[in-house]
C-alpha cells in the first residue's frame, strides 16, 4: 500500500502527540527512558518537517504572510459559527411567534 | 421511540461530541501562545523601545549639562531590517494566536449549544400545538443536538487544518530565530550599552539634586528589567518549541473529526431506523 506524504505526516504527527503526552507525566520513568522519549520526539519532528518542503526556505516575510493568511481563515471560521448561532436564534424566534399565533387561532 | 434506540442515539451523540478540544487543552494552548509571542518578541520590542528611550535620555543628559538639546527628536539609529522583520512576524504570530482563541472560544460554543436547545424547545412547542406526536419533541431535540455537534466538529476540524498548515512555518521561524539569535542579541546589547551610558550621564549630573535617590532607584529598576528581558530574549527558540509542541497536541491529539465519521454514519442509520419504525 502506498502511503502519501500527507498520510505519513498525519501518522508521524499522531506519534509525536502521543510522545508529548508521555512527556506531560514523566513520573515513574528512569532518566534513560525520559531521554529516549525526548530523542524520539526530536527524530520524529525532523521526519515530519522533512515531508513538507514548502516552508523550509521561507523568509520572515513569507512566514508573516502565511500567519496572516491563516488568521484570515480562522476569522472566517469564527464568523461562520456566529452566523450559524444567529440562524438558530432567528429560527427559534420565528417558531415562537408561529406557535403563539397558532395558540390564538386554534 | 424505544428506550434502546434512545440510548443508542444519545450514545452516538456523546461520541460525536468527543471530537472536540477540551477547555484545559485550549487554556494551556492560549497560555503557551501568549508566552511565546511575548518571549519571541522581546528582542525586537525592547530594542525598538530602547532606541526611542536612548534618544530622550541623550537629550536629557545634554540639557542637564547645559549643552544643546532637542525635544521630541527622532532616533538617528533605526531598527535593523532583521529586527523589523522579526517585529512584523511576532505581530502576525500574535494575531494568528488570537484568531485561534476566537475560533475555538468555549463560551461562544456554549451559546451555540444553548441556541440549538432553544430551537429544539420551540419546535417541540410547535409540535404540541399541531399534534405532531409524542416522539417529535425528543427526536427533534436529538437531531438538533447532532446538527450542532456536527457543525462544531466541522469548525474544530477546519481550525486544526489551518494549524496543521502553519506548523512547518512555525518550525521555519524557529530555525531563523536560532540562526539570527547572535545578531539580534548583539543589536539588543548595543542599545543596552547606549542606555547605560546615557543614564549614567543623567545620574552623574543629578547626584546633588533633591530627587537624586529616586532617579537612581528608577534607573536601577530599569536596568534590572533590561537584564531580565535580555535573558528572556535568549529563550526565543525554546519558546517556539513550546508553541510547536502545543500545535502537535491540538492538531494530532484525541478526537480527530475523521475518527468521528463512522459514529456519525451510525447515528444517521439510527435516525433512519426511527423514521422506519
Amino acid at each position: 500500500m502506498t502511503v502519501t506524504n500527507k498520510q505519513a505526516r498525519k501518522r508521524i504527527g499522531r506519534a509525536i502527540s502521543d510522545l508529548l503526552k508521555v512527556r506531560d507525566d514523566y513520573s515513574g520513568l528512569s532518566a534513560a527512558e525520559k531521554q529516549t522519549n525526548e530523542d524520539a520526539i526530536v527524530a520524529l519532528k525532523s521526519e515530519y518537517f522533512a515531508l513538507d518542503g514548502a516552508a523550509s526556505s521561507a523568509s520572515y516575510a513569507e512566514i508573516t504572510m502565511a500567519l496572516t493568511g491563516a488568521q484570515t481563515q480562522l476569522e472566517e471560521i469564527k464568523d461562520k459559527r456566529d452566523k450559524f448561532k444567529n440562524g438558530l436564534v432567528t429560527a427559534s424566534k420565528i417558531l415562537g411567534s408561529l406557535t403563539s399565533v397558532l395558540k390564538l387561532i386554534t | 421511540m424505544t428506550l434502546t434506540k434512545f440510548i443508542s442515539l444519545t450514545s452516538a451523540l456523546a461520541l460525536i461530541s468527543a471530537c472536540g478540544i477540551s477547555e484545559k487543552q485550549l487554556s494551556d494552548f492560549g497560555k503557551t501562545a501568549d508566552q511565546t509571542v511575548q518571549v519571541v518578541g522581546t528582542a525586537s520590542t525592547v530594542t525598538s523601545d530602547l532606541l526611542k528611550q536612548n534618544e530622550v535620555t541623550r537629550n536629557a543628559c545634554a540639557y542637564l549639562n547645559g549643552g544643546s538639546y532637542t525635544l521630541a527628536s527622532t532616533p538617528k539609529t533605526k531598527l535593523s531590517p532583521l529586527l523589523s522583520d522579526q517585529k512584523a512576524v511576532v505581530a502576525a504570530l500574535g494575531a494568528y494566536a488570537n484568531a485561534i482563541a476566537g475560533a475555538l472560544d468555549a463560551e461562544e460554543q456554549a451559546k451555540v449549544d444553548e441556541a440549538g436547545g432553544t430551537l429544539a424547545t420551540s419546535i417541540g412547542a410547535l409540535g404540541e400545538q399541531v399534534d405532531a406526536g409524542a416522539e417529535t419533541g425528543p427526536t427533534v431535540s436529538l437531531l438538533l443536538n447532532a446538527i450542532v455537534q456536527i457543525e462544531e466538529n466541522r469548525r474544530i476540524s477546519a481550525v486544526k487544518a489551518e494549524m496543521e498548515k502553519v506548523l512547518p512555518f512555525l518550525n521555519r521561524l524557529k530555525e531563523l530565530l536560532e540562526a539570527d539569535q547572535a545578531r539580534v542579541l548583539a543589536e539588543m546589547d548595543q542599545q543596552i550599552v547606549e542606555w547605560e551610558r546615557h543614564n549614567r550621564c543623567v545620574l552623574a549630573t543629578s547626584r546633588h539634586r533633591a530627587n537624586a535617590e529616586a532617579t537612581f532607584r528608577a534607573a536601577d529598576q530599569a536596568k534590572r528589567a533590561l537584564i531580565a528581558n535580555r535573558k528572556q530574549a535568549e529563550r526565543a527558540v525554546q519558546a517556539m518549541d513550546a508553541l510547536i509542541d502545543a500545535h502537535f497536541e491540538i492538531v494530532y491529539g484525541d478526537g480527530e473529526f475523521e475518527d468521528g465519521l463512522e459514529t456519525l454514519i451510525a447515528f444517521l442509520a439510527d435516525l433512519q431506523a426511527i423514521k422506519d419504525a
